[in-house]
C-alpha cells in the first residue's frame, strides 16, 4: 500500500502546477505573446513598477484586459466546481455526486433562459439581468429541493433529496428545453449558457460572485472535518456526536451557493466538479480537510487548460468550455471506472 | 465492592420505543455498572439493539428515562452523550479505503470544537486505543484488505478513542471465528476490570453465559428475566422464550449453562417436544 503524498508538498505542487499552466495560458490565442513578456506586462501592471516601454501597446491590452481576466476567471470557476464538488460527494457519501445534483445547474439554465428571451435589457445597474437570473434559479432550485424532500418530521435523507434533485431538473430542463424551443433568434445564448463559456468573463462579474464564493467556501472548509466523520454511515456519525441533519443542510447550502455563483459566471460547465475531487480522492485520501483545497486548485488548473483548448483547436471559433471539459474528463472517467470500481474509492 | 454495588454508569428506566405502528420496547429496566459486562440477550425481534440505538440517541424514547453517569439522557447533546457513551455497531460502514489510524482517530470527533484538530494529545490517546484493541500493527492498512476480525478490532479501537465511561456493542462476536471470539470478550473483560461499563448484544446464549457477568432476556421487548447467567439461562426459562428446539445442559467442569440446538431430524420429532 503507498503511502499518501504529504499535504505540504501536494499543495506545493499543486499551486506551481496552476501557476505555470495560467503563465501558458496567457500566452495562448491569436496574437502569439511569448511567456517571458506576457510575464512582464503582468508585473508591470503592479502598482509602483513601469509597465515595459519596448512591448506593444496592444500587448498590454491583449494580456491584462483579455486574457487575465479570462485566465482568472477560468481558475475561479475550476476552483470552485471541483471544490463544490468535493463537498456534494462528501455529504453524499458517493463518488458520482457532482454540485449540480440538486438541481444547480437545471435552475440557473432556466433562470438564464427567461432573463435572456424576456424583454429586459441586457444589464441594467452596471450588472447583466442573466447572471443575476443564474444565480438565483440556481438557489432557489436546491431550496425547492430540499423542502420537497424534507419528511413530515422536517428531516432528509440522500435519497430523497437525489430523487428530488433529478426529478425537479428534469421539469426544469424541459421547460428550458421549451423556451429555447420557441425563443428563435432570440434564444441562441441560451445555448453557449447551456455548455458554459468563460468569453463573457469580466473584472465585475467576477466581482459579484466572489462574495458568494468565499463565504460559501469558508463554511465548507469550517465543516471539514465533520464531513470525515459523516464518510461513516449516518448512525455512526451521529454516535460520535455529529448532527448529521445540521451539517447536510449547512454543506450543502453553502457549496450550492458556491456553485450557483459559478454558475452566474460561466454557465454550466460539467465533468470539472465530479472528476477532480474524485481523482483528488483517489491519489491524496479522503481528509476533507486536504481533499477540498487540493480539488480546488487541481480544479483551477483543469479548467484553465480546457478554457485555453476551447478558444485555440478551431480557433478563430470558440467551442463551449462545457463540451472541452466533457470530451477530456469524460473518457478518463470511464477509463478510472474500469480500472477500479467505484466501491473501491 | 462488587460491581453491583457501585452507582450505575447506564440505567434504563421503564423504556419504551415505538418504531411506527409497533411498540418495540416496552417498559424494559437494564442497570449497567462499571466493572460489569452484562449481555443483552433474546430472540431474533426482541427488541435487543433498539435498546442499544434508543440509548445512543438514534431513537426517541415512546417513554420511560436513560440515565447516563447520573445525568438524563435527553437533557445531553449529541456531543456530551459521544463523550460518555460508544457504541460498536454489528456492520458498520466505512469508506474502504479509509486507514485503520483514520478511522480511530475519528472516535476523539466528540471532543473536539468545530475548528479544532486533533493534537498530540488524541494521537496518543487514539494509539493506545489501537494498541489495546490490537490493531497498532494494522494502523496504515485501508478497511478493505482487513480481515472480519481485525475489522472490529478496528471498529472497538475507534470506540475506545472516544475514552467513555459506557461502552455499547451490538453482537461483538458475530461472524468471529471461536478464538476471536474468546479473544474480544478477553479485551471486553479488560476493559471492564479497568472501570468501563460494558453492554453487549449476544445472540450466543453459551457466548453470553460464558463471559457475562449478568444477562438481561428480552423477548418481545420486555424483559423476561435478568441475573446471572445461570440463574436466567434455565432450560425452562429458554424454552419458554426460544422453543422446545433448544437443549440447556451444565458445562462439564464450569457448571455454566451450555445452549445447543436440541437434536431433532424430523418433523414428526420436532412436534413431539412441542
Amino acid at each position: 500500500m503507498p503511502r499518501r503524498a504529504p499535504f505540504p508538498g501536494a499543495v506545493a505542487g499543486a499551486t506551481l502546477l496552476l501557476l505555470a499552466v495560467a503563465a501558458i495560458a496567457l500566452t495562448q490565442g491569436s496574437a502569439s505573446i511569448p511567456i517571458p513578456e506576457a510575464l512582464r506586462t503582468l508585473l508591470g501592471a503592479l502598482p509602483l513598477v513601469d509597465a515595459p516601454a519596448d512591448q506593444p501597446a496592444s500587448w498590454q491590452r491583449i494580456v491584462l484586459d483579455i486574457r487575465l481576466p479570462r485566465v482568472v476567471a477560468a481558475g475561479v470557476v475550476g476552483a470552485s466546481l471541483a471544490f463544490s464538488g468535493a463537498a456534494y460527494q462528501g455529504v453524499f457519501r458517493n463518488p458520482l455526486a457532482s454540485p449540480y445534483l440538486l438541481g444547480v445547474a437545471s435552475g440557473a439554465a432556466l433562470g438564464a433562459a427567461i432573463a435572456i428571451v424576456s424583454p429586459l435589457e441586457a444589464s441594467a445597474y452596471g450588472f447583466g439581468w442573466v447572471p443575476l437570473f443564474a444565480f438565483l434559479g440556481g438557489g432557489l432550485t436546491v431550496v425547492a429541493v430540499y423542502v420537497i424532500a424534507r419528511g413530515a418530521d422536517g428531516s432528509s435523507t440522500n435519497t430523497t433529496l437525489i430523487l428530488a434533485g433529478v426529478a425537479l431538473s428534469a421539469v426544469l430542463g424541459a421547460v428550458t428545453s421549451f423556451i429555447m424551443l420557441t425563443g428563435g433568434q432570440k434564444a441562441q445564448p441560451i445555448f453557449s449558457f447551456l455548455f458554459g463559456t468563460l468569453n463573457t468573463s469580466t473584472w465585475e462579474r467576477l466581482a459579484l460572485g466572489a462574495p458568494y464564493l468565499v463565504v460559501g467556501a469558508g463554511i465548507v472548509m469550517a465543516h471539514a472535518r465533520l464531513l470525515n466523520v459523516m464518510q461513516l454511515d449516518e448512525d455512526q456519525a451521529r454516535q460520535l456526536g455529529v448532527d448529521v441533519g445540521r451539517t447536510r443542510l449547512i454543506v450543502l447550502g453553502a457549496s450550492s451557493l458556491v456553485a450557483a455563483a459559478t454558475v452566474a459566471i460561466a454557465g454550466v460547465i460539467g465533468f470539472v466538479g465530479l472528476i477532480v475531487p474524485h481523482i483528488v480522492r483517489l491519489v491524496f485520501g479522503g481528509d476533507h480537510r486536504q481533499l477540498l483545497p487540493l480539488s480546488a486548485l487541481f480544479g483551477a488548473s483543469f479548467l484553465i487548460a480546457s478554457d485555453v483548448i476551447s478558444r485555440t483547436l478551431i480557433a478563430p471559433q470558440e467551442i463551449p468550455v462545457g463540451i472541452v471539459t466533457a470530451l477530456a474528463g469524460g473518457p478518463f472517467f470511464l477509463y478510472l471506472l474500469r480500472a477500479r470500481r467505484v466501491g473501491d474509492l | 465492592m462488587s460491581a453491583l454495588d457501585r452507582k450505575p454508569a447506564l440505567r434504563c428506566e421503564e423504556v419504551a420505543v415505538r418504531l411506527g405502528e409497533r411498540r418495540v420496547l416496552d417498559g424494559v429496566t437494564v442497570d449497567v455498572a462499571g466493572g460489569e459486562i452484562v449481555g443483552l440477550v433474546g430472540p431474533n425481534g426482541a427488541g435487543k439493539s433498539t435498546l442499544l440505538r434508543a440509548i445512543s440517541g438514534l431513537v426517541p424514547l415512546e417513554g420511560g428515562r436513560i440515565e447516563i453517569e447520573g445525568a438524563a439522557h435527553d437533557r445531553l447533546s449529541s456531543r456530551e452523550l459521544a463523550r460518555r457513551i460508544a457504541v460498536v455497531q454489528q456492520l458498520p460502514e466505512a469508506p474502504p479505503s479509509m486507514r485503520v489510524g483514520e478511522l480511530v482517530l475519528l472516535g476523539r470527533s466528540p471532543h473536539l470544537g468545530l475548528l479544532e484538530r486533533e493534537g498530540e494529545r488524541d494521537r496518543a490517546i487514539a494509539w493506545a486505543a489501537m494498541e489495546r484493541a490490537g490493531c497498532a500493527d494494522l494502523a496504515d492498512r485501508a478497511l478493505s484488505t482487513l480481515s472480519g476480525g481485525q475489522r472490529r478490532r478496528a471498529f472497538i479501537a475507534r470506540a475506545l478513542a472516544q475514552d467513555t465511561k459506557t461502552l455499547l456493542l451490538d453482537e461483538p462476536t458475530s461472524n468471529l471465528d471461536p478464538q476471536a471470539q474468546g479473544e474480544l470478550f478477553a479485551l471486553l473483560r479488560t476493559l471492564a476490570d479497568e472501570g468501563t461499563a460494558v453492554l453487549a448484544v449476544v445472540h450466543d446464549l453459551t457466548l453470553a453465559a460464558a463471559y457475562c457477568d449478568r444477562v438481561v432476556l428480552l423477548a418481545e421487548g420486555r424483559v423476561v428475566a435478568g441475573g446471572a447467567p445461570a440463574e436466567v439461562l434455565t432450560a425452562s426459562t429458554v424454552a419458554r422464550v426460544y422453543g422446545p428446539l433448544v437443549d440447556v445442559v451444565a458445562h462439564p467442569e464450569t457448571g455454566l449453562p451450555l445452549v445447543v440446538p436440541a437434536t431433532v431430524r424430523t418433523d414428526a420429532e420436532v412436534e413431539a417436544r412441542g
